[in-house]
């Protein structure tokens, strides 16, 4: 009693090497295989269509009135621009970190024409 | 092996390519998909083939073209659960394309996957015991036990199925 028929040594189809050889070309180029394209474009979609009909939705008279906490608040989140805007205050300046190789970095502001543009020079 | 190029890398595959088959094979039980696994196989390999040993590139190999083929093979289920068939029907045929009968790969199908990954290594890739080892991660002495209980329990189911007489 055995198992041999089991274990048998099968032969892969004919061609293997040259498709693989094939393969292993399209990869060297290494670029985004269209699948990939396609899921993200279809996520970028996704996401746009999120964002619209949550706004298309909101009615602002029904939203309970923003309170703004008078402390300062623990989570630096809180002093993000963006929340800022939501919740129509003015923005507060926040301090601008520069990480370079793992290590904060000294910037120095660089004069603008224009205000709503800052330019900074890393050190 | 930082050194490997295009050339050396298709000539690995030549050598390789039969045995991390036949392992394949006996996983997904279709032709056209077991080589195809091979090949990903090798390709993901290729994507880090700065950061590997070549010692222990054989046992990621397996491991790899392992893990490939049980994930083909649950998504195929999950498909055919939901009424879509991706891989060929094999699975529902009588007969698969290397004349395995239907018993014969309910027997190795139905063994526990730890028992059955050292089975068809050791029996299939031409690895030795402390390559297996490494490939999947556990003791020397477990390779031969595990061996030797799938071995049992194969034997017993195809004499139950009538596979071997």
């Amino acid at each position: 009693m055995n198992t041999d028929e089991m274990f048998k040594q099968l032969e892969p189809p004919p061609g293997g090497a040259e498709r693989f050889a094939r393969r292993l070309d399209e990869i060297a180029a290494e670029r985004p295989s269209p699948r990939a394209r396609v899921l993200a474009i279809a996520a970028a979609v996704a996401g746009v269509a999120v964002v619209t009909a949550v706004l298309l939705l909101r009615h602002p008279g029904d939203a309970p009135p923003v309170t703004i906490a008078n402390e300062r608040p623990a989570v630096d989140v809180y002093n993000a621009p963006e929340l800022d805007r939501l919740l129509g205050r003015p923005s507060q300046p926040a301090e601008l970190m520069v990480m370079v190789n793992m290590e904060t970095a000294s910037v120095t502001p660089i004069q603008t024409s224009n205000e709503k543009v800052r330019i900074y020079q890393i050190n | 092996m930082t050194s490997v190029d295009k050339a050396q890398w298709i000539d690995v595959y030549r050598r390789l390519e039969k045995p991390l088959y036949n392992v394949v094979y006996r996983v997904i039980w279709d032709s056209a998909e077991s080589q195809d696994v091979v090949q990903e196989t090798f390709l993901r390999c290729w994507r880090r083939k700065d950061d590997i040993r070549a010692d222990g590139f054989k046992a990621l190999l397996f491991r790899t073209a392992l893990n490939l083929a049980s994930n083909r093979r649950r998504r195929a289920r999950l498909w055919r659960v939901v009424g879509v068939e991706v891989l060929d029907e094999v699975a529902d045929e009588s007969v698969s394309a290397h004349g395995f009968s239907k018993p014969m790969r309910d027997a190795l199908d139905g063994l526990p996957t730890t028992w059955r990954d050292v089975l068809l290594l050791t029996e299939l890739a031409g690895m030795t015991y402390p390559e297996i080892a490494a490939a999947l991660g556990i003791a020397e002495g477990t390779v031969g036990s595990r061996r030797t209980r799938a071995l049992a329990l194969l034997r017993e189911r195809l004499d139950v199925q009538g596979v071997i007489a």
